[in-house]
């Protein structure tokens, strides 16, 4: 699991990070998004050690990453998958890895072959694309068979095979009790990879929580044949209906739609969430303009709207920054 | 190098050691990495990229032909082993402190200092070993120096037919690889001090040149206590007595000073993004 707790990194005057604390929990997978220049990839340098916080911590399974006995068997990073020996061969680069995780060579030779690199093993890395420095990363990563994965933007350089991969492996590690924080700002990218967002802006994290809750907070959209039916009833279900194109906009998740539509006896043509387009508002609406990050929260269109989802999903324990 | 099929430290969890990782293990029960091992792949970063490899080719071919010069050009009565031992150390003198800069800088220029302190956040001992990597890279490379330059005195007796001068080959060996090694340390030291290639081998080719040119005509005799070229002919010959002060002093100056204030940077740094 991975904590960040009050962390706060300062370069000279100008604040990178401030008071940045969020958990990742065991068999999920989070996204960390944001714009450019937002902070995510110094708070992921921080968490692996690399970075020094000005204060606050960052902690891998419950310790500093610098106090792990060996890093690579418990945290797998890719933090620039172009940061490679360009003079070395792939097989090279993970032989080194595998050895300075105190790994046997055959190991690197597997994962060589899991990421698909078998045939350019022996080439070196300068001549490789950007997609297949991701995938090496990935490799040198898994390695050590680690339970924690921190990625810095791993769906750069993917082509459309390669981020279903990607997508795949991620699912699959988190499925397995890992626990894996990715960053993007690749809206579609997180949208169909991750469980729980940290949305940062500006430094600061501006809002968390559970994918669905977020997304749903944008609503469902629903579609029948019946459509005076359907909304009927669904406002007698005391949900908030109102119209959208090609259908209907309700404030609640795709079940609770469903059930109420099932027990009405309607039927539908289409049920699906607000989608990209809701995550997309609230991206834009948290990290643009509209919204400082230094303002009150709750206060901007996104706010209300996550406020919203708050109030609908109380199980989850997100919180607004 | 290519490791033990054992795995040291077993981890107590689920994790099965094998596939793209089930994501279940806990981190009780493993032991650091020997340093043992970190120094081994310090030794093999050295050798396994291109610019290392063509460096130390470099250093041999160099050597190598400085002998075969020799053999052509002297026109020699006595083969002396010591006038060899300079004809390859041209190659080791000037080449080898390029891969003892090099692997103080390289990880800073190539920028996979992000994967190596990553797996080995413990920088002291990355330090330590990329020195001793630094050294034993270089002192071996000495050893095969000078047992070009002795294959070179003989050569040259046998083409002559000339009698052979080996002095005193043991001082004459050992004070070679003494000041190639010295070299490459303060190679080492520039480059750990800048840690930026380029920037580092102008440095450690300008700086000393600099004051041996200029500093004996401002302070005269004084100048040979930062003079680091006369301590390393002092070391190349043994002769310690009543040079050592300013010999220590010259080492401490070029090698001590840059290695603790470098050394200072290299564990505080951030890994530049």
């Amino acid at each position: 699991m991975i904590r960040f707790e009050n962390t706060t990194k300062r370069f000279g005057h100008q604040a990178a990070l401030t008071e940045v604390s969020f958990t990742c929990d065991p068999g999920t997978v989070t996204g960390f998004l944001g714009p450019n220049g937002a902070g995510k990839s110094t708070a992921l340098r921080i968490l692996a050690g690399i970075t020094r916080a000005t204060s606050g911590t960052a902690l891998v399974d419950g310790r500093r990453y610098r106090d792990l006995p060996v890093p690579g068997r418990v945290v797998g990073t890719v933090l620039d998958a172009a940061a490679q020996h360009p003079g070395r061969t792939g097989r090279e680069a993970l032989r080194l890895a595998a050895s300075m995780s105190d790994l046997p060579a055959s190991r690197a030779e597997e994962l060589l072959e899991r990421v698909g690199l078998g045939n350019a093993a022996r080439r070196r890395v300068g001549t490789y694309s950007l997609g297949m420095r991701q995938r090496l990363g990935i490799a040198q990563a898994m390695l050590g068979d680690p339970y924690v994965l921190i990625l810095d933007e791993p769906a750069n350089g993917l082509d459309p095979e390669g981020i279903r991969w990607m997508r795949e492996t991620l699912r699959v590690f988190a499925a397995g009790g890992g626990t894996v924080l990715l960053s993007s700002h690749l809206l579609s990218e997180v949208e169909a990879t991750v469980d729980r967002l940290v949305v940062i802006s500006a430094g600061r994290v501006v809002a968390q929580g559970e994918l669905t809750a977020l997304l749903g907070g944008a609503g469902v959209v629903v579609n029948g044949p019946d459509l005076v039916g359907l909304r009927i009833a669904l406002s007698g279900a005391g949900l908030a209906v109102s119209a959208a194109s090609g259908g209907l906009r309700v404030e609640a998740d795709t079940e609770t739609v469903g059930r109420v539509a099932s027990a009405a006896g309607q039927v539908l043509t289409e049920l699906r969430t607000g989608g990209g387009t809701g995550l997309e508002d609230l991206f834009f609406d948290l990290t643009s303009g509209r919204r400082g990050p230094t303002g009150p929260p709750g206060t901007g269109p996104a706010g209300t709207r996550l406020v919203a989802a708050r109030d609908k999903a109380a199980r989850d324990k997100e919180v607004l920054a | 190098m290519t490791g033990p099929d054992t795995v040291a430290g077993q981890r107590t969890g689920a994790g099965t050691g094998v596939g793209l990782g089930t994501g279940v293990g806990t981190a009780a029960g493993l032991r650091p990495v020997p340093f043992l091992r970190v120094f081994g792949v310090e030794v093999r970063k050295t050798l396994d990229t291109r610019s290392g490899q063509l460096l130390l080719a470099g250093v041999l071919l160099l050597s190598v032909l400085g002998t075969v010069w020799a053999w052509i050009a002297r026109d020699e009565q006595v083969a002396v082993f010591d006038r060899y031992q300079d004809a390859t150390s041209l190659g080791t003198v000037v080449v080898l402190p390029v891969i003892g800069a090099l692997a103080m800088t390289s990880e800073w220029t190539q920028r996979t200092a992000l994967s190596t302190f990553t797996l080995q956040p413990r920088r002291d001992r990355v330090l330590v070993a990329k020195l001793l990597a630094a050294l034993a890279v270089a002192a071996v490379t000495a050893v095969i120096a000078v047992g070009i330059a002795a294959v070179g005195t003989l050569g040259a007796a046998a083409l002559h037919g000339i009698p052979v001068d080996w002095g005193r080959p043991l001082t004459s060996a050992v004070g070679m690889v003494l000041v190639v090694t010295l070299n490459a340390l303060m190679g080492a030291a520039i480059g750990l001090l800048l840690q930026q290639t380029a920037a580092a081998i102008t440095l450690y080719y300008a700086a000393p040149v600099g004051w041996a040119a200029t500093g004996h005509r401002v302070f005269g005799e004084a100048a040979e206590w930062l003079d680091v070229f006369t301590a390393f002919n002092h070391v190349a010959y043994l002769e310690f007595g009543g040079h050592l002060g300013p010999i220590l002093v010259a080492l401490g100056v070029w090698i001590v000073v840059p290695m603790t204030v470098g050394g200072v940077r290299w564990l505080r740094r951030d890994v530049p993004s």
